[in-house]
């Protein structure tokens, strides 16, 4: 009772998340038809847990029974998923999709569980509870990707992601219910001394992990569990497309790092911070081949896509592929590489997100062939893209580069040096699809029949706008981002 | 000495063993004639007509599912009803909390109109022309 | 002779008499049935067999033995034959933990007037009563034919839907007890302290829901026999349609039964403590006096078949979804403020 009590005062974000939603679903039930009111709920819910959020770094503490703990880590990655969500409300009142379909205003609160789920994956170090949590963002996602209704294709890729998303976390739980049977607890750091006391030469050891990894791999969209994502992002709205790029692939990245981290790694190195894994179970080589494949597939399957859409899934792919390179390095220096390589992904996918939307409003397609001679039509609105593209592909003066730059020192510094090739030899294929896009805009005529200037309302500017802004700024002053980045890779028991 | 759930199963095990004797006995005691007819299934005197597994309206299976919530959350009401005269205030507290979020999903579902069941319209077969009119 | 076989023995015993008397009391209800009908549609009903037709019910038993047992062509036939036989069972073990009275004192010895008094007691039935749409569901699905399956399809869905609203009146009941034991409900209803008075609304809508569950007019839509034929058991016949038949008196009176003891006091007669009479002669009287309850309530089972047409399926629905739980659950959230409120 008493521990509860002093829980809930460190569970504040995370109950104002409920109540936001609570009041958002009966805002709905009441305004009965679209309208902003709900959103303008929303974001102020959001604002709200967000100040809670801030008020929390620093704090170290183990809530609910060992449960969720709160740690800079887990407030980085909250602070993280309730930016972007306030992003994406804002995205789903200008997309034309989102006002057109059947439902009143279900997605903002929707949206909203959400980032409740992600906010959950994001701090639990119990397996449980990162199942559950896991688990919330799923069923929330499968909702949001079949959010219109009438559309076949969304339809379509709903059913597609139940039915995967399914079957992966089925055999998540398989294996956590082995891990369980094998150490005796469901709390991660005690897995982590029980395991490296015992030493990790048994065999089923690395079944669990492959098990595992499927599960957090469906999330994130790392190569051999990835083939939902093109369907499904091309089926789903384009505000749920770039939430699920953004909030669902970075909470997969949260449980996936402190789950490796923590619980293969030995627990009495965890101090003094020369970090060492558990004798046997070598997972480093494991999420290698992943990270390698994810960028090779992504990024050359990206090059043959004439859909923007399924385009950017697998970009999405492969920049997975290249955060799991910091985790590779698994130390210090890699997860701060990989906080700035989060921060300048969710920035620039947001941005990109947004600028398909406001052209897909317009064009009713996101076939790049209908794209031609955009710039012609809407001159602002390409260079925005131009520039979400270019940080995209990692060129310099863009927060992109930044990303990518502190990753590769990462690993070069830990001597993995053919890595770190690898990764950059694909950005340089990736820089190929990013910058097509971009001919086809800028140096194709627009067709004859439809040449017509485009004009959006001032609000849609303002918004890519704001979006621009920090893609080029944290590019070339980038000090406060890493600052931030250094102080949160820190998680509880975990120096 | 006997447990409660014991003689539970006792009780059960003798239920069984009279439905087991009657279904012996009649196995026993029925005639056997068997006819292709009499096995058929039944339709009225009709063959039957197509796969007997038809689909059925979905309204079952939003039914099942709204179902499934509730009778979960009933379940998380028992053991609070049973120790709520001995905590008082705080299990009342604590339940008007969940009973507040159950009572708001059930509205939800409401004016969604999920628990709504349609009333059937029978279509009446109109015949585009009167059988009893000459047509000479 | 030992402590414990002399505990067996007892339990054996009073099973026995239990069974005994239930399954006397379904086949004489059929009857009830019947002879109510006649009297409210202004006929004889059956009469001739025994004095006023009192062994028919032996006579029908005979006749369904002596039926042949089909089983079509397409139909599972595991399945088929399990399905009447859960129907029946568990219609039976819902009385296991039903107290049927006080204790008695014989030959030195307290004997419990209740074949088991589990901690659960109304969990349990609850439990037993969702196992039951298993013996209908699977009785519709596994004849393959289309009457079958639509008539199971119906009662799955009836019975799920009017499941909620009696675990919610339910509730009610356990606040003001603060127990699952059915025994000390009852001992807590003493004089006039029936929860019928303290909880009317929880009694209204655990009625109307026990009327669902059991299939009965006016919500027997899985056997409308206008529309499905038989129902759930067109494809029945012999011993196994027997079964689902004695399974829906042998409902009837175990809900009866349950209502009896959550809401009209149990075998609770008022002030008979008062009167000075031997304790034998009080334990019997409790006896009976639970068993004239039951009997009042499966007359009025039967007096409502014959008086009320049936629903229409999406009245029935919206009844049990739109009605009876919000009203389950007003009455769960009132008792929990008169009990915070006026606490004793």
């Amino acid at each position: 009772m008493e521990q509860t009590i002093i829980s809930l005062k460190n569970f504040i974000p995370e109950c104002v998340l409920i109540v936001t939603i609570l009041v958002c679903l009966l805002a709905d039930l009441i305004v009965r038809k679209k309208s902003a009111v709900v959103a303008v709920i929303g974001i102020a819910g959001l604002f709200v847990s967000g100040w809670f959020v801030i008020g929390q770094f620093g704090v170290k503490e183990s809530v609910f029974f060992g449960m969720v703990v709160i740690d800079p880590y887990s407030v980085f990655f909250k602070l993280l998923f309730i930016v972007s969500t306030v992003f994406i409300i804002l995205f789903s009142l200008a997309s034309k999709e989102i006002k057109d379909s059947t439902h009143t205003n279900e997605h903002v609160y929707l949206m909203i569980s959400l980032t409740l789920g992600a906010n959950l994956m994001a701090s639990s170090v119990n397996m449980l509870m990162m199942y559950l949590a896991l688990e919330t963002v799923s069923i929330t996602s499968y909702v949001l990707a079949g959010y219109m209704k009438k559309s076949k294709r969304s339809s379509e890729a709903a059913m597609k992601y139940v039915i995967y998303g399914a079957a992966s976390s089925g055999i998540m739980i398989y294996a956590m219910s082995l891990l369980y049977g094998y150490t005796g607890s469901m709390n991660i750091f005690e897995i982590s001394s029980i395991l490296s006391k015992m030493g990790g030469t048994n065999p089923m050891l690395v079944i669990v992990m492959v098990m595992i990894l499927a599960g957090f791999g469906y999330k994130i969209s790392s190569v051999p569990f990835h083939f939902w994502t093109p369907d499904v992002y091309e089926g789903a709205p384009i505000p749920v497309t770039g939430f699920l790029a953004v909030t669902s692939s970075a909470a997969g990245f949260a449980v996936l790092i402190r789950f490796f981290s923590v619980t293969f790694l030995k627990s009495t190195t965890m101090l003094n911070g020369s970090l060492q894994i558990i004798d046997g179970i070598r997972w480093t080589e494991i999420i290698i081949v992943l990270s390698v494949a994810s960028m090779i597939i992504g990024n050359f399957v990206a090059v043959w896509q004439m859909s923007f859409k399924r385009l950017l899934a697998y970009s999405s792919i492969a920049q997975g592929g290249y955060i799991m390179l910091g985790l590779v390095v698994a130390n210090q220096q890699g997860l701060t590489a990989i906080f700035v390589y989060l921060v300048a992904y969710m920035i620039m996918n947001l941005g990109a997100f947004y600028a398909l939307i406001m052209i897909s409003n317009k064009l009713n397609s996101d076939d790049i062939n209908d794209m031609k001679g955009f710039a012609y039509r809407a001159p602002a609105v390409a260079v925005g893209m131009g520039i979400f593209m270019f940080a995209l592909s990692g060129i310099p003066a863009t927060v992109g580069f930044v990303g990518k730059f502190y990753l590769f020192s990462a690993l070069i510094e830990s001597n993995m040096i053919w890595l770190a090739l690898v990764g950059m030899m694909n950005s340089v294929v990736s820089l190929f699809f990013y910058i097509k896009v971009l001919k086809y805009m800028f140096l194709s005529k627009p067709d004859e029949e439809n040449s017509g200037k485009i004009y959006y309302g001032i609000a849609g500017y303002v918004l890519l706008f704001i979006l621009v802004i920090p893609t080029l700024l944290l590019g070339i002053y980038f000090g406060p981002i890493v600052r931030f980045a250094e102080m949160s890779a820190v998680m509880f028991g975990l120096k | 000495m006997l447990t409660q759930f014991g003689q539970v199963l006792i009780f059960m095990i003798i239920a069984a063993g009279f439905v087991a004797v009657a279904f012996i006995a009649a196995r026993l005691i029925g005639p056997k004639l068997p006819s292709k007819g009499k096995n058929s299934t039944y339709e009225c005197g009709e063959d039957t007509e197509g796969d007997t597994w038809l689909k059925f309206n979905v309204r079952y299976y939003v039914i099942a599912l709204i179902f499934i919530i509730f009778d979960v959350e009933i379940v998380f009401l028992f053991p609070w009803a049973v120790v709520f005269k001995e905590m008082g205030l705080i299990a009342f507290i604590e339940m008007a909390i969940f009973l507040i979020i159950l009572i708001l999903g059930f509205v939800y579902a409401y004016a969604k109109g999920d628990l709504h069941w349609d009333k059937p319209r029978p279509v009446i077969p109109a015949l585009d022309r009167q059988i009893f009119k000459s047509e000479i | 002779m030992p402590e414990w076989l002399i505990d067996i023995l007892i339990t054996l015993t009073k099973i026995v008499i239990v069974e005994g008397v239930i399954l006397t009391a379904v086949a004489y209800s059929v009857y009830a049935e019947r002879r109510v009908s006649a009297f409210t549609q202004n006929r004889i009903g059956p009469n001739r067999v025994g004095p006023a037709g009192l062994l028919q019910p032996l006579v029908d038993v005979v006749k369904l033995l002596m039926k042949e047992d089909i089983v079509p062509a397409k139909a599972n036939r595991l399945v088929h034959a399990l399905a009447p036989g859960i129907s029946i069972l568990v219609a039976l073990s819902t009385f296991a933990v039903i107290p049927f009275g006080d204790k008695i004192l014989l030959a030195g010895r307290e004997i419990k007037l209740q074949i088991a008094d589990v901690n659960i007691g109304i969990l349990y039935i609850l439990a037993l009563v969702s196992l039951g749409v298993y013996g209908v569901t699977l009785s519709g699905w596994s004849s393959n034919s289309k009457y079958s399956l639509l008539g199971g399809l119906r009662s799955s869905a009836q019975m799920i839907s009017y499941e909620l609203s009696m675990g919610l009146a339910v509730l009610g009941v356990i606040l003001i007890n603060g127990s699952f034991e059915l025994d000390t409900i009852v001992q807590n209803q003493f004089g006039w302290k029936w929860n019928i008075i303290l909880q009317p609304i929880g009694f209204l809508t655990f009625l109307v829901s026990a009327f669902a569950e059991t299939n009965r007019t006016p919500f027997d839509l899985p056997e409308a026999e206008q529309e499905l034929v038989g129902g759930y058991h067109t494809e029945y016949s012999s011993m196994k349609f027997a079964m689902f038949f004695l399974a829906e008196y042998a409902n009837v009176i175990v809900a009866s039964s349950v209502i009896t003891t959550l809401y009209l006091g149990g075998w609770q007669f008022p002030y008979l403590q008062t009167f000075g009479l031997p304790d034998m002669l009080v334990s019997i009287l409790q006896v009976l006096a639970f068993c004239g309850k039951v009997f009042l309530m499966v007359l009025f089972f039967i007096w409502v078949r014959w008086t009320i047409p049936r629903f229409r399926y999406d009245q029935l629905m919206n009844l049990g979804w739109k009605a009876m739980l919000p009203l389950a659950l007003a009455n769960l959230v009132l008792t929990a403020i008169i009990l915070t409120l006026f606490k004793t």
